[in-house]
């Protein structure tokens, strides 16, 4: 049943040189906010504000890079973010591609009008349900800690729900009735065919999530209240400032330590989920 | 996931997974609690310790004072304990407002330091009468200037006791000025001769490049709302009432001398072109401001910039804003208020003692030397001239001297006075880019203006 | 027959066996914020004292409210132009994306960096670019063909675009969703268009599109929710600006709720938001219909 996937064909020579001409041009566009981060991290506070920007600084500043871990305790971040996202990430992956599956899959009375409420909940400005939702947490003494993120993630999301449902949509039917012809359950249904031949919309979920909970700042800023306990994200803000105080050199060396590690899974993890294991059912 | 070979096994690997599933679930969810746990064992352990919690924007040059300051006090006060919380400016509003929601509001803050500012949060019943305390005598205030204690007392009561007082100066780039051998403004605010014509004068001979990115200079810019503008000229966009009722009333904007003050304004950018126009301070700003660019010669603006002004790479100095008749400049005094739903209000005032004791080692003290900051107590005034002076380069006589004027013209800021004013401000920014552009007259702007600030719903 | 209806009812107990971490989630934490809201669109509530009904007074000012009509004259605006082109420009992105080219994964991961990067970094980017007076756009549209460039985020009439035109970059995840779709197609369809003849183009249009159409309704329905809730761009660039013409709806709510503390009024102004996006939304899905391919159709 494994097959290899489509990639777009061989490319005729002129064909390809246009696409790295498209490639490479986008690349550079696309690649300028990390050049400038890296750019401004390595500046004296003088250099940031010249104009032009100067983008190679006269002297290199290697050491905003340590002063960053002597101002916060970033290690300790680097902690919090680690177990914070992969838990999340974990609990949020698995709950919402079980209702993705039974959304996709199963028919049940009420599934259109339940999954009608799926959508529902993406569609109120979060701004308007965020005092309830403290005060909700607030009652049941969460605030202060990471249970009111943590615990939540564990009963999945709407945009997971929805994209796996639509992965789940285009997967041929062939397979599920001759599970059922074996007498099998849904549950083999699920964690048989569905599982494994979902890889790459596991991955993608997986990776989406893990990039928004990593990147994350307002819900802990809501809810936690402990320095200790901040996560990256939240960790940066140490180094803001209002009224054009902001060390720039210093907060784009800390956001580029913090967003390394995204950029390293995301290198390696699309490779995954691009040559993953896809397998098609539709005939045989 | 899920690779088991055998059907007749899958029901056991499932009833395997779910029960995986469910002690994770139970072990995550009890590491979670138990951690709350530990909170409130410790909560208990200490019955008779008291937390209060102190909310401040983040702002890394103020970190080492921050801590400095809990643990001062931790150690004076064993009964007490300060949680420091910093809050991000941009998400200060938010936060803010759900901790107020909750119930949770902080003990000790700064009201002025949310886009709201003093008056919204003191009119919405957020803040605590400190009265009772204050009479109940506070020698850390024995030194404060009345006046400036009068700018929290509403309706006789007081709900803030002056941090700082930021006041407004003309900054000027002194490597600018002597390229091109032109003698620094004066330091006299009483120096009548110094215009706003003079100023264009000199701005125009400091100009030179403009339009060429990499050779441009201006030779002038301010960071003033329109309405500090037109304090400048004598003006007033809002009747008197509203800065001591808290409420914007019919604003006064075609007042004569409003227009006079935003023209000049205007003329500056598009007529003269010394000024840089909007989209370019735009620009500048996102980083900080102009006139750390470097390339802008006079730039009027708040005192934060003694502070702010240090990374740069030119030398500065201070003087007074140009002359005219009726001028007035904006004082930013902040406040250190209590909530009204404080649970430990006793603990919270005798925090705020400490931040505004001006004693060497007290609050106000250490953070006119640490953190460099306009002091509002008087008794810190000839020490922080001083060290101000030398830090910039300048005779201590002279930065006294620009320090003093800018007092003596000063009034207080708008949005700690008049309710919910960063909504008017809003609308004010919203309408004038219209004018600094050149798209609408300067009185066509002010009658849209109008329009738009009737249809405001400020309660 | 019989057997039948115990199978659906199997079928229907398994429905709720693995819908329920999400059911409990929304009773306990979704369902119950979301039905104060409701409530609170019929008080007035400034947060510090107690939540005062005042029926639909809420609703019927917001009906004369000329800002509310600006703002959401904007955000529409902000949405019909946006959608298509986040779709448009990261479909082709992702197809070029997927062709067998050296240096792919260095690519993949440039082309997605700037979604996850300091949002500030990615700010400075655009307004180099579209700076008026010395950005790149404008410096080779006068350089290059003597025209003189648009005030891009600081006028009126181009604000709205320039913010459509800055979601280039920032639509990372619609495209690793279209990477992945991608990446799901079966190789064999192709191979057999390929005898008949079939070209790239007619590849793309007879087999990619309806293949990948599930994913395409999806990306599509959600940069439509998001558009119609854009916050970002506004309140870190424009403030609103200028003259109201990127106040989008959202940002007008946030600060009725937090700037003015009027929660009541903001409720009401989201619950407006959610009737539009909700409807919307159906009317999507029902037209799509007809151009949506499912391997596995529900109805069935």
């Amino acid at each position: 049943m494994k097959r290899k996937t489509y990639i777009h064909g061989q490319l005729r020579p002129a064909e390809k040189l246009l696409v790295y001409i498209l490639l490479g041009a986008g690349a550079i566009l696309f690649a300028f906010p990390l050049f400038w981060m890296l750019s401004t991290s390595l500046k004296s506070p003088g250099d940031i504000h010249k104009v032009p920007m100067v983008w190679i600084p006269a002297k290199i500043q290697w050491a905003n890079y340590k002063q960053i871990f002597i101002d916060a305790p970033m290690g300790n971040y680097l902690w919090n973010s680690i177990w914070y996202t992969g838990i999340t990430v974990v609990g949020t992956v698995i709950t919402s591609s079980m209702a993705a599956f039974a959304f996709a899959r199963m028919k049940a009375r009420g599934s259109i009008l339940l999954f009608g409420l799926v959508l529902s909940t993406m569609m109120i400005p979060s701004q308007v349900t965020l005092i309830p939702q403290y005060l909700l947490f607030n009652k049941l003494h969460w605030t202060g800690t990471y249970l009111p993120l943590v615990i939540p993630a564990f009963t999945a999301s709407a945009f997971t729900i929805f994209l796996m449902r639509q992965f789940y949509l285009g997967i041929s039917r062939e397979l599920d009735e001759a599970v059922k012809i074996d007498g099998g359950s849904h549950f083999v249904m699920y964690f048989r065919i569905l599982i494994p031949l979902s890889a790459p919309a596991f991955a993608t979920a997986a990776i989406l999530e893990m990039m928004s909970r990593w990147n994350d700042l307002f819900g802990p800023l809501i809810y936690l209240n402990d320095g200790a306990k901040y996560p990256l994200s939240l960790g940066l803000v140490n180094f803001t400032a209002a009224y054009g105080a902001t060390p720039w050199h210093l907060l784009m060396a800390a956001s580029l330590v913090a967003v390394l590690p995204l950029l390293i899974i995301f290198f390696f993890a699309q490779k995954y989920f691009i040559q993953g294991i896809v397998i098609s059912g539709s005939k045989g | 996931m899920g690779k088991a070979k055998d059907t007749s096994r899958s029901t056991k690997n499932k009833a395997q997974i779910i029960v995986g599933a469910v002690t994770a679930m139970t072990v995550i969810l009890s590491a979670c609690s138990s951690n709350a746990e530990v909170k409130d064992g410790n909560k208990a352990a200490g019955a008779e310790k008291a937390e209060i919690v102190w909310v401040m924007a983040t702002d890394p040059e103020k970190k080492p004072w921050q801590d400095a300051m809990v643990s001062t006090f931790e150690d004076s006060h064993p009964n007490i304990k300060v949680r420091l919380e910093l809050i991000p400016y941009d998400q200060f509003d938010q936060k803010l407002t759900t901790m107020i929601a909750s119930g949770n509001a902080p003990d000790v803050w700064n009201p002025n330091q949310a886009d709201s500012g003093f008056a919204t949060y003191m009119k919405m019943g957020a803040l605590k009468d400190l009265t009772p305390y204050i009479s109940k005598g506070a020698p850390e205030l024995d030194t404060m200037d009345p006046n400036l204690l009068d700018i929290y007392k509403i309706d006789g009561k007081n709900y803030g006791v002056p941090l700082v007082s930021n006041a407004t100066y003309l900054y000027y780039n002194k490597d600018l000025f002597d390229q091109m051998n032109l003698p620094y403004p004066t330091t006299d605010w009483d120096d009548q001769s110094w215009t706003n014509e003079k100023m264009l004068e000199l701005a125009q001979k400091l100009s030179h490049d403009v339009g060429n990115v990499r050779k441009q200079v201006f030779g002038f810019s301010s960071s003033l709302s329109p309405n500090a503008m037109a304090w400048a000229f004598g003006g007033d966009m809002f009747k008197p009432e509203a800065y001591t009722t808290g409420t914007m009333g019919e604003p006064d904007l075609l007042n004569p001398k409003n227009v006079e003050a935003l023209q000049f304004n205007v003329d500056l950018i598009n007529k003269y072109k010394v000024a840089p126009n909007a989209q370019t301070v735009a620009a500048a700003a996102q980083l900080g401001d102009p006139f750390m660019t470097g390339t802008v010669a006079m730039y009027i603006s708040g005192g934060w910039g003694l502070g702010s002004y240090k990374q740069a790479d030119f030398r500065w100095g201070v003087a007074a804003v140009p002359y005219h008749e009726g001028r007035k400049v904006t004082l930013y005094v902040d406040p250190w208020s209590v909530s009204a739903t404080s649970k430990h209000p006793d603990e919270a005032w005798e925090f705020v003692r400490h931040l505004a004791n001006p004693q060497e080692g007290g609050g106000a003290y250490r953070y006119m030397n640490e953190v460099g900051r306009t002091p509002a107590d008087s008794s810190l005034f000839e020490d922080w001239y001083a060290k101000m002076a030398k830090e910039i380069g300048m005779e201590t006589a002279d930065f006294k001297q620009v320090h003093e004027g800018s007092i003596k013209y000063g009034r207080e800021a708008e949005n700690h006075l008049i309710v919910k004013f960063n909504t008017i401000l809003s609308t004010i920014n919203q309408t004038m880019p219209t004018v600094w552009n050149g798209d609408k007259t300067v009185e066509e702007g002010l009658k849209a203006l109008n329009e738009n600030l009737h249809s405001l719903k400020l309660n | 027959m019989r057997k039948l209806t115990m199978e659906m009812k199997r079928e229907e107990r398994a429905f709720w066996v693995f819908i329920l971490p999400w059911l409990i989630g929304f009773i306990v934490f979704t369902g119950g914020p979301i039905l104060v809201s409701l409530l609170l669109s019929f008080t007035e509530y400034n947060v510090i004292s107690s939540p005062s009904y005042i029926g639909i007074d809420n609703y019927s000012s917001l009906f004369q409210d000329k800002l509310f009509y600006k703002s959401l004259l904007v955000t529409l605006y902000y949405s019909v132009m946006s959608v298509p082109f986040t779709i448009i420009t990261s479909l082709v992105i992702a197809v070029l994306l997927n062709t067998k080219i050296r240096g792919q994964s260095l690519l993949r991961t440039v082309y997605y960096a700037p979604s996850i990067i300091s949002g500030v970094a990615v700010s400075f980017l655009w307004s180099w670019l579209l700076n008026p007076q010395f950005g790149v756009v404008n410096s080779l549209l006068y350089d290059w063909f003597g025209i003189v460039g648009p005030g891009w985020f600081t006028s009126s009439a181009t604000v709205v675009p320039s913010m459509v035109l800055m979601q280039l970059t920032a639509s990372g995840s619609t495209m690793v969703i279209f990477l992945a779709a991608l990446q799901s197609l079966p190789a064999d369809l192709y191979e057999s268009a390929s005898i008949d003849g079939a070209g790239r183009f007619t590849k793309f249009v007879k087999i990619t599109a309806p293949m990948i159409s599930p994913v395409i309704l999806f990306n599509t329905i959600i940069s439509m929710i998001a558009s119609l809730q854009v916050f970002t761009e506004a309140y870190v660039i424009t403030k609103g600006g200028p003259d109201y013409n990127s106040y989008f709806y959202v940002y007008y709510l946030f600060d009725t709720a937090f700037k003015q503390f009027r929660m009541g009024y903001a409720s009401a102004q989201a619950w407006i938001l959610f009737i539009i996006i909700f409807a919307l939304t159906v009317v999507s899905l029902l037209a799509s219909k007809k151009f949506i391919h499912y391997e596995y159709d529900p109805k069935k």
